[in-house]
């Protein structure tokens, strides 16, 4: 018995190792469930900033991460939970949730956006998936009260459930027109490449 | 010697000859100069509709305030004498009396729109009856009126607009600038742009639309100066935006329209042609003897050639004097028809350009069509005495040759009046081939026949004329061949894009377009809208997706290394972004299938094979797919892939909801989607309440209100078909006209023989049988070759410009076959009758 003991530690410990050493660990998946932004709209998909995080992760260690896009242009929070439920048989790790802006662009109530985000936030936990939540701000011209509500919104969220929060995705980039396509809201390549910035530090402390 | 006074004093001889053909040229010009004002009638009412659309000839449009550059070369480029307007838009949230919304915001300044209005409930017709004292104060607005149940409030009431009160001043009942695009999901609010500056929504961080309105005087191209403005200011962020660009939403029917006028004229004009050529000749075979007995009495060829060029130039000008009168004569009468049939105004004028045309065909046209028969008349008098006489071929040959500046003029002409080479020379080419095959192979079948016998005399006298006068035999065959095959084309095309203008009928067309319904919505919004008796109309499921590979090859542009254009640039985006994809089991009511075969039913596969999907037409076009091409999807990080099994035609006039790929059931059910539909015409109070009612308890459903959009277009849509419709009509009766001259002169051309006949005591009945019979066969048999050839010119004129629409209805073929043939009879009976009646005697008193 004893020695059947010995050769298990062995087992763990070159396991263990070779994991480390090797980089044969399973991939953290990370799921990005988003809108335009999210799925790159104006970009190829390789330049959208989900696919600049699994470049910028694996380049210092291969294999550490898999990212799933999960962005539909246009999409609102109201199907968020749908969604989530779609990619659940990739069994992710992280959920980057960036939905909600289309909510606040459309002027939808508000109330009803927070609901929708909750419910994809519990349906997560539920499933023990570690969760960043996406902050967004509106653009000014929406007026001070809605603004602040919407930006509130995402706060709320952070401090209710505990998650860790990007106050704005689009910090550095929103409004900036050299960073951005012609339509002025969706971000270019470069400005994707600000986002992946913004988002590492947040992600290094999920991983 | 005076020509001109001498040619008209010929003309003043043959005062008969001359009234007939001046009736009959009249005739031939009212047909196409009306056909011309028409056209341009309805090209005026539709550039306005599009002027409206935008509001201004010209628009430079940005996210962003233009640089100092790009203001230099716009002021220094622009045409001087121009209006220029600013605006400024964007959306943002509104309170009223105790509720807030998503508005559009709109800034203008006085005098804008330059062309169309605001119909305002209080002022009226802004900007024409709104004065600048009544326009919007720095802090007035005006507003849609489903606003005003939106945020409970009423007029005099005031809106809190960023950090300012506003007073709502009056209410906007039409917009003629709304479109689909900007600012259809939210209601509109306008104010003046010093209003917009003190809601000081306007800061760094906010997403503006800062529009450049101009107007500039009439007759500039606006088209090219939006493609010269392109080239000089590149930057893709600045939208440059001509009226045809603006009218999107109708572009390409409205493309369509103007491929049609243009054919249309084209037809009218090689229809007048036919008819010109014809009488001409039967002229100038009258002349024939009277320039004989000139030459035999001294006058040199030289001078007869001259006095038959006056005589060609006086008629053809009076011809087209006559026309032209006639047609403005006839203006008032045909403002009230068209008052009185159309369903909106069309100040019916005349126009530079038809009168160009008229002149055109009527003089330089006409001698220029003189001269081949002119030189064919250089004959000695001694050929009088030949019935018929021949040409060696080498004169055969110089008389051809004598066609060519006719047909280098007809061919600029067609350029002028198509403004498309490839049709000019289609038309061209057609007529001449026409020409060149019927003659030698019509002079072979006839030969053949001359010897037929038959115990009917009619019969025999039938074939035996026919044979005998074969020229003027093959003159009229071809003529009535070209006519019919003219007439049948119009009708043709207007068919095959009657099915494109189909609007929906009364009732059916939506009002609002909901999008972003949830899967688990949908059952619950259908009831909650039959409790309220409104119908949700064309709920569709929708996937998005990228295109990954087509047929194993990559879906991106090549990357040269070189700098992309614009277009490559716009291209490469366009594949970057991402495919809506639905599915069901076969076509809606708004498709046809083209190619191909319905679904097989429901997908079978576990998920390796391949599901079929459908692809509409114009997409298939632009990206080269074919039956059996295979795609591959990433739907949403699952790769899907799908084999074309059909491609289909969509009625995008349907307003309803419709897509490029359609996959077969048992696919997609399963991804992530959420849904569209459509909700029909509504009342006013039911179109008020319903978004309101909605938006408690649908949050996330957006609506589009398309009422007034919807109302435009389909306004736009029936007057592009009442100017197909028409210009069909009209293009028919100028053909049947032409024909109609045709045979009459045909026949009078007969009489001689039918006076001789008579004489050597051919019964009545016989010499009417023998007249019906030629023309039988003549009128059968050219419009069945006419109307043969009128289809294939139809098939290949649609499938060059009208985007390959083309369907075969029998009942238009079949109509024209009988209506040409019976005209013909009709005519040749009533042009005979009264020879056949009149006593020998006093016919040959009379020649």
């Amino acid at each position: 018995m004893k020695r059947l003991l010995s050769y298990l530690f062995i087992l763990i410990i070159f396991t263990s190792i070779e994991s480390t050493v090797f980089g044969n660990k399973a991939p953290t998946k990370i799921l990005f469930l988003g809108d335009s932004l999210t799925a790159g709209y104006g970009v190829s998909k390789k330049m959208a900033f989900p696919a600049l995080i699994e470049k910028q992760f694996n380049k210092k260690s291969p294999g550490r991460v898999r990212v799933f896009n999960g962005g539909i242009s246009g999409s609102t929070t109201a199907g968020g939970v749908a969604r989530l439920k779609w990619y659940l048989k990739r069994k992710p790790d992280i959920l980057v949730l960036a939905l909600g802006a289309n909510d606040g662009l459309r002027g939808v109530n508000l109330n009803a956006s927070k609901k929708n985000l909750s419910l994809v936030i519990l349906k997560a936990k539920e499933l023990k998936i570690k969760i960043l939540l996406a902050g967004m701000l509106l653009p000014l011209n929406y007026g001070k009260n809605y603004r602040g509500r919407f930006k509130k919104m995402f706060i709320e969220l952070a401090r209710e459930h505990q998650l860790k929060l990007v106050p704005f995705l689009l910090k550095g980039v929103g409004g900036e027109p050299k960073f951005n396509i012609e339509d002025g809201i969706h971000p270019n390549e470069e400005g994707h490449k600000i986002i992946t910035k913004t988002l590492t530090p947040y992600l290094e402390d999920l991983l | 010697m005076n020509l001109p006074k001498f040619a008209l004093k010929e003309l003043m001889n043959h005062r008969r000859f001359v009234f007939f053909f001046l009736f009959n040229s009249s005739l031939a010009m009212l047909g196409l100069v009306t056909l011309e004002n028409f056209k341009f009638s309805f090209n005026q009412v539709l550039d306005q509709r599009s002027k409206q659309i935008l509001g201004a000839d010209f628009s430079v449009s940005a996210r962003r305030q233009l640089k100092g550059d790009e203001i230099n070369y716009l002021e220094s480029n622009l045409p001087k004498a121009t209006k220029v307007a600013n605006t400024t838009a964007l959306f943002s949230m509104v309170a009223g009396t105790g509720y807030s919304r998503l508005v559009y915001l709109r800034a203008i300044e006085y005098g804008f729109p330059f062309f169309g209005h605001l119909k305002l409930r209080e002022k009226g017709l802004y900007p024409k009856n709104v004065p600048f004292d009544s326009f919007l104060k720095p802090n007035s607005v005006w507003v849609y009126p489903e606003l005003l149940i939106q945020l409970n409030s009423k007029v005099g009431d005031t809106l809190k607009i960023g950090n300012k009160n506003f007073i709502i001043d009056d209410v906007i009942d039409e917009d003629t600038q709304q479109t689909f695009q900007m600012g259809s999901i939210a209601s509109r609010i306008y104010l003046s742009q010093e209003g917009i500056k003190r809601t000081e929504l306007i800061q760094k961080g906010s997403t503006v639309w800062y529009g450049n309105y101009y107007q500039f005087t009439d007759g500039l191209d606006l088209e090219k100066l939006q493609e010269t403005t392109r080239e000089n200011l590149p930057d893709a962020g600045l939208w440059i935006t001509s009226p045809k660009k603006a009218g999107q939403q109708v572009g390409r029917v409205l493309n369509y329209l103007n491929d049609f006028l243009g054919l249309v004229s084209l037809v009218a004009l090689f229809l007048a042609s036919v008819g010109l050529f014809y009488l001409f000749r039967s002229y100038l075979k009258i002349k024939r003897k009277d320039f004989a007995i000139l030459n035999s009495l001294g006058m040199v060829w030289n001078d007869i050639f001259k006095l038959s060029l006056w005589h060609l130039a006086i008629l053809g000008f009076s011809g087209s004097v006559l026309g032209l009168l006639i047609s403005y004569a006839l203006i008032p009468l045909t403002n009230y028809l068209v008052s009185f049939y159309l369903p909106f105004q069309l100040p019916f004028q005349i126009n530079a350009s038809s009168l160009i045309i008229a002149f055109g065909v009527g003089t330089v046209g006409n001698i220029l069509l003189g001269l081949p028969l002119l030189f064919s008349q250089h004959e000695n008098p001694i050929d009088l005495f030949q019935e018929e006489f021949t040409k060696t071929s080498k004169e055969q040959m110089k008389g051809w040759m004598w066609f060519l500046p006719w047909v280098i003029f007809y061919f600029l002409l067609a350029i002028y009046i198509s403004n498309s080479i490839i049709i000019a020379s289609l038309f061209l080419g057609l007529f001449l081939g026409i020409g060149i095959l019927i003659y030698p192979l019509g002079l072979y079948l006839l030969g053949k026949i001359s010897n037929l016998t038959s115990p009917k005399l009619y019969l025999s006298l039938a074939v035996k004329n026919m044979a005998r006068f074969r020229f003027s035999t093959l003159s009229i065959f071809i003529s009535l061949t070209l006519g019919a095959m003219l007439l049948t084309l119009i009708p043709q095309l207007h068919n095959n894009l009657e099915d494109e203008l189909q609007t929906p009928s009364d009732g059916k067309a939506p009002s609002f377009f909901l999008f972003d319904i949830q899967e688990e919505q949908v059952s619950k919004l259908k009831a909650y809208l039959s409790s309220k008796d409104v119908e949700l109309l064309g709920v569709s499921p929708m996937v998005q997706a990228r295109i990954q590979d087509i047929n194993g090859k990559e879906f991106k542009i090549s990357t040269t290394g070189r700098p992309l254009t614009r277009e490559e640039e716009r291209e490469q985006r366009s594949r970057n972004r991402s495919i809506n994809l639905t599915y069901r089991k076969g076509l809606s009511d708004t498709e046809e299938l083209v190619e191909g075969t319905p679904f097989s039913g429901r997908y079978g596969g576990n998920g390796d094979e391949v599901a079929e999907i459908s692809v509409e037409r114009r997409y298939a076009k632009r990206l080269n797919l074919g039956l059996g091409d295979v795609l591959t999807f990433d739907v949403l990080g699952l790769l899907v892939k799908g084999k074309v099994v059909n491609i289909r035609r969509v009625r995008w006039t349907s307003f309803l909801p419709n897509f490029f790929i359609v996959f077969q059931p048992g696919v997609l059910e399963e991804a992530p989607k959420t849904f569209l539909a459509a909700i029909p015409q509504l009342n006013l109070d039911q179109r008020t309440l319903l978004p309101m009612d909605m938006f408690k308890d649908f949050p996330n459903v957006s609506m589009v209100d398309l009422t007034r959009v919807i109302k435009r277009v389909l306004l736009l849509i029936k007057q592009m078909g009442w100017a197909l419709r028409i210009m069909a009509i009209l293009s028919l009766l100028v053909g049947l006209l032409v024909i109609y001259s045709l045979v009459g002169h045909q026949v009078l051309d007969r009489r001689k023989d039918i006076v001789l006949l008579k004489m050597l005591g051919i019964s009545f009945s016989d010499l009417n049988k023998t007249i019906l019979l030629e023309f039988f066969i003549l009128g059968f048999g050219a419009s069945l070759m006419g109307i043969s050839l009128g289809l294939g010119v139809s098939y290949i004129v649609s499938m060059l410009f009208f985007d390959s629409l083309w369907s075969f209805r029998p009942l238009l073929p079949l109509g024209l076959l009988v209506t040409v043939t019976g005209l013909s009879l009709l005519v040749s009976y009533l042009a005979t009758f009264r020879v056949l009646r009149s006593r020998v005697g006093e016919w040959l008193y009379q020649n």
